[in-house]
């Protein structure tokens, strides 16, 4: 049971991982605690239920165009309610950011209704036994596809100019501006990228889990206790603190006592927090 | 080759520069000194566009400069070691060296070849490239600063206070490194508290107070300028002059 | 439908000020008005949808019969997105501002236990057609009373049903963690104790829980050769999908909560075969007159099957009106309320309906299945 348990917690924490991914790029870019982030999630899950479920567009050429789709939200909406507070006072971003939360929760609400929607699975729901463990094979794929994008955004952020400049742009603004480096810009690709990260998450769990107006909530939440876990400065850690937070999950809800799974999930989160604030893997602060 | 012409710059409604008129003519080293707050880094910032002037203009190379954003005043040749060298704490040497070159990022093998340029001039460099900044000592980052700077492949090389915090002989060695630089064919505007080394190494100065320009002239006459010796070189001259 | 449920209701409600106005020009008398409380945004904003529409419907039978005493009836429903506090002010706005005669709702019963206290206070009467947390009847509070069976008269009936007709022996219970799902859970174990059936795991998750495979796991490990389940559709269906990811192949069991065409679009083939108690089917062939002329009537009215929700509000507003004509031109509250805890075999359109002692209607409860392909039978009472 155990094997099965951890199993079983990969697949959901590296969804909390990708929305961690998310929180930490926010965290660094924009200096803020983005309480919105889990909105990504409810955006690519809806878009890519838009394009595949209703306008029957097959599922190869729907995740594209709801990933697109996001992102393009993504500048709109940092646009919009990010950028003009670049600058101003942190309590003011992070006030923002809740707004932003509640409003793209009902707006979403207003537009699907509060029904969760079914989506197909893609990848296969039916178990696959490996020994004496099952394995459904969506989990797998959704566990493969987060540990393909960790990597994947590591190497751009330590490869490329695009991905080095982001960065830059995150540790110090106004020497990466003397750089040539053009900030605003800098910081609205990374909001697109965690916002892409956010909506790949929402789509992966949206055959497991439904798609509905407020499933960015229990996500989002999740998400963060996941980046706090592992360490705001650090994409690796984010990915950690997810599994982390997924396996903890899971093994609580088996051994202890499912009544206080997430109680038990956030006590640990709050220890991280007395005895190693900077996360896991994240630096002293 | 850069020329302020009576330029005022505001932070709010504070006048931090109040009519500033200077130039530097290629291959010369000038030098601005002043006291703290005098509006020594807001007149770099100013050329460098990360504040505006309010009025007044700013050429370089008979282009009008002081409207552009910061990313073309890079691409047109002018880098600035800021104060405090600023290198990116959690990016490798490696990384900040690029950095600077962000604004030529498409010319792989120039960049290789400054690459080694950099390490041949400061060889510390090379040893620490894939350390992450933080990890280097005031004077490492330094050298790191101005290396990135040089990146860019400048024509004007601004510095910010690059003496400051630094042990005296690490001192003499940025200085010596700044005039190696100089000789290979770069301009540069050197901003200093250190009036003393400024002048040494300049052939050009200025001095500013509360945002104007209050004496210029060469480094030998400002060096021996009384009213100088005592305000800038801690020199106990009485007499007339401007002591503070 | 449902989708935007706030501005159907608003509508809804405009449409008939403004039918009274255009089409009645004869009353003089001030209406008598009715307060509906309902979550007509938020999670459940579907139920409350159809609460508005079973006691609307009541409302124009009743209107064009003449009204109550000769006068007619409006109402005016008030959104609680079944958050309790927000339900509170709901009813506190009902009460005080629109001087209601009446309230039903609510249909979260965190909400009810929350708000009722408001028209305790006011003396107001309160129905609630579908809160099922057996508590709320049993605070001694004498001016809320419940349509639906409650979670205890439920609960009793689905372990009775397992235990004795399917002859389940190692049940497991799973249920979300606050008043609706622990009321439930406590009523099952108790049940089962009652009938010497031990369960072999009881596991709780939280109301926004997405992934439950770590209790179901336990639950599979336990050996379960039953499941029942304290929640509403949503989290069955996620329930109904991950047991059967991880193998665990048990017969699934629930309350009336779960009765909604959702949970087959939602959890697919996972969810055939499930049973749950039900006290209102929309079943044409097997149904009573009373109700295959409600049935009817609710299709004419809104192109759409009634759901249960809407049948227990239908006859929530049915019996609050003849408990309004039996008080006399007055309406004083508590001769209101004295007629409705009067009301002895009342044929509505949910069967027939006896108030108790505490304000519970005593019912008959159906047990019904989840069909291959979707819809449901009746599997009991057997016929």
């Amino acid at each position: 049971m155990f094997v099965q348990q951890v199993i079983q917690g990969l697949a959901i924490g590296s969804v909390y991982g990708l929305m961690a991914l998310g929180y930490a790029l926010m965290w660094q870019a924009w200096a803020v605690l983005d309480f919105a982030r889990g909105e990504a999630a409810m955006i690519g899950a809806f878009s890519i239920l838009v394009f595949h479920s209703f306008f029957k567009i097959p599922f190869v050429a729907a995740f594209p165009l709801a990933i697109a789709t996001s992102a393009i939200l993504g500048y709109v909406i940092q646009w919009l309610a990010y950028r003009p507070l670049i600058g101003g006072i942190p309590i003011n971003r992070l006030i923002a950011t809740l707004g932003m939360g509640i409003l793209l929760r009902n707006l979403a609400r207003v537009i699907y209704g509060a029904d969760p929607y079914p989506f197909p699975t893609v990848f296969g729901d039916k178990p696959v036994s490996i020994g004496n463990v099952l394995v459904v094979p969506q989990n797998v794929w959704i566990t493969a596809i987060g540990f393909a994008l960790v990597v994947l955004l590591r190497l751009f952020l330590t490869r490329t100019y695009t991905g080095k400049a982001m960065r830059a742009a995150a540790q110090d603004r106004e020497t990466a501006a003397l750089m040539g480096i053009r900030v605003k810009q800098s910081m609205a690709l990374t909001f697109v990228l965690a916002t892409c990260l956010g909506a790949i998450a929402g789509l992966l769990v949206a055959p497991v889990y439904f798609v509905r107006a407020d499933m960015g909530l229990s996500i989002g939440l999740r998400g963060f206790a996941s980046a706090v876990l592992g360490g705001l400065d650090s994409v690796t850690g984010a990915m950690i603190g997810g599994l982390l937070l997924g396996v903890t999950e899971n093994l609580a809800a088996g051994y202890i006592s499912s009544g206080y799974q997430a109680a038990i999930a956030f006590s640990i989160m709050i220890l991280i927090l007395i005895f190693r604030p900077q996360g896991i893997m994240g630096r002293r602060l | 080759m850069l020329e302020l012409k009576n330029v005022h710059t505001f932070y709010g409604v504070v006048e931090a520069l109040r009519g500033i008129s200077l130039t530097v003519n290629e291959g010369e080293i000038v030098t601005l000194i002043g006291a703290n707050g005098a509006g020594k880094t807001t007149t770099l910032k100013t050329i460098t566009s990360s504040v505006r002037a309010a009025s007044g203009e700013i050429h370089f190379d008979g282009k009008r400069i002081d409207r552009l954003p910061e990313d073309e005043i890079v691409k047109m040749g002018i880098s600035l070691v800021p104060e405090g060298r600023r290198v990116f704490p959690r990016m490798t040497v490696l990384e900040n060296l690029e950095m600077g070159a962000y604004v030529r990022r498409f010319d792989r093998a120039g960049i290789l070849a400054d690459l080694k340029k950099m390490y041949a001039l400061f060889p510390r460099l090379e040893e620490r490239k894939n350390q992450r900044a933080e990890t280097l000592s005031g004077g490492e980052q330094q050298m790191l600063a101005i290396a990135r700077a040089l990146m860019s492949r400048p024509r004007l090389l601004m510095l910010d206070e690059p003496s400051m915090g630094l042990a005296p002989l690490v001192v003499k060695g940025i200085f010596d490194i700044i005039k190696e630089i100089n000789e290979a064919g770069t301009t540069v505007l050197l901003v200093e508290q250190n009036a003393r080394m400024a002048l040494k190494a300049a052939n050009r100065g200025y001095v500013i107070r509360t945002g104007e320009i209050v004496k210029e002239g060469d480094a030998k006459s400002l060096t021996e300028d009384p009213a100088i010796r005592a305000a800038y070189l801690g020199e106990k001259v009485y007499g007339k002059g401007e002591a503070q | 439908m449902g989708k935007v449920g706030k501005l159907v209701a608003a509508a809804l409600v405009l449409v008939f000020i403004a039918s009274f106005a255009a089409g009645c020009s004869s009353p003089k008398k001030d209406p008598i008005k009715i307060g509906i409380v309902a979550p007509l945004s938020g999670g459940a904003a579907m139920v409350g949808d159809t609460q508005v529409k079973g006691v609307a419907l009541a409302i124009k039978q009743i209107n064009a019969a003449g009204g109550i005493h000769g006068r007619e009836v409006i109402y005016i429903a008030e959104d609680d997105e079944q958050i309790p506090a927000k339900s509170v002010s709901a009813v506190n706005k009902l009460v005080y501002n629109d001087k209601v005669d009446a309230v039903i709702g609510t249909v979260n019963s965190s909400a009810t236990l929350a708000n009722m206290e408001v028209t305790r206070k006011a003396g107001v009467p309160q129905i609630t057609p579908i809160s099922s947390n057996p508590k709320i009847t049993k605070l001694g509070n004498e001016w809320i009373f419940r349509l639906q069976a409650s979670d205890e008269h439920q609960a009793r009936a689905i372990v009775d049903y397992a235990v004795n007709e399917l002859k389940i022996k190692k049940p497991a219970v799973i249920y979300q963690s606050d008043d609706y799902g622990t009321g439930g859970k406590d009523v099952i174990v108790d049940r089962l104790k009652e009938l010497n059936v031990n369960p072999v795991a009881v596991e709780a998750f939280a109301p926004d829980a997405q992934d439950m495979t770590g209790q179901l796991l336990k639950i599979k490990n336990a050996g379960a050769d039953g499941l029942f389940m304290w929640t509403m559709y949503a989290q069955a269906a996620l329930i109904a999908r991950q047991a059967r990811q991880i193998g665990l192949d048990v017969q699934l069991m629930g309350g009336g909560g779960l009765t909604n065409p959702k949970l087959v679009e939602l959890a697919g083939d996972a969810a055939y075969g499930l049973l749950n108690t039900q006290t209102f089917f929309p079943d044409k062939e097997g149904a009573s007159p009373e109700a295959a002329a409600f049935i009817d009537a609710y299709e004419k009215e809104y192109g759409m099957l009634p759901d249960s929700n809407a049948a227990m509000s239908y006859d929530s507003m049915m019996i609050l009106a003849k408990a309004m004509e039996a008080a006399g031109p007055s309406l004083d509250k508590k001769k209101v309320r004295d007629a409705i805890a009067a009301t002895r075999d009342y044929r509505g359109v949910t069967g027939v309906i006896t108030i108790d002692e505490y304000g519970d209607a005593n019912r008959d409860i159906l047990i019904i299945r989840v069909k291959v392909g979707g819809g449901y039978e009746v599997v009991w009472p057997k016929r």
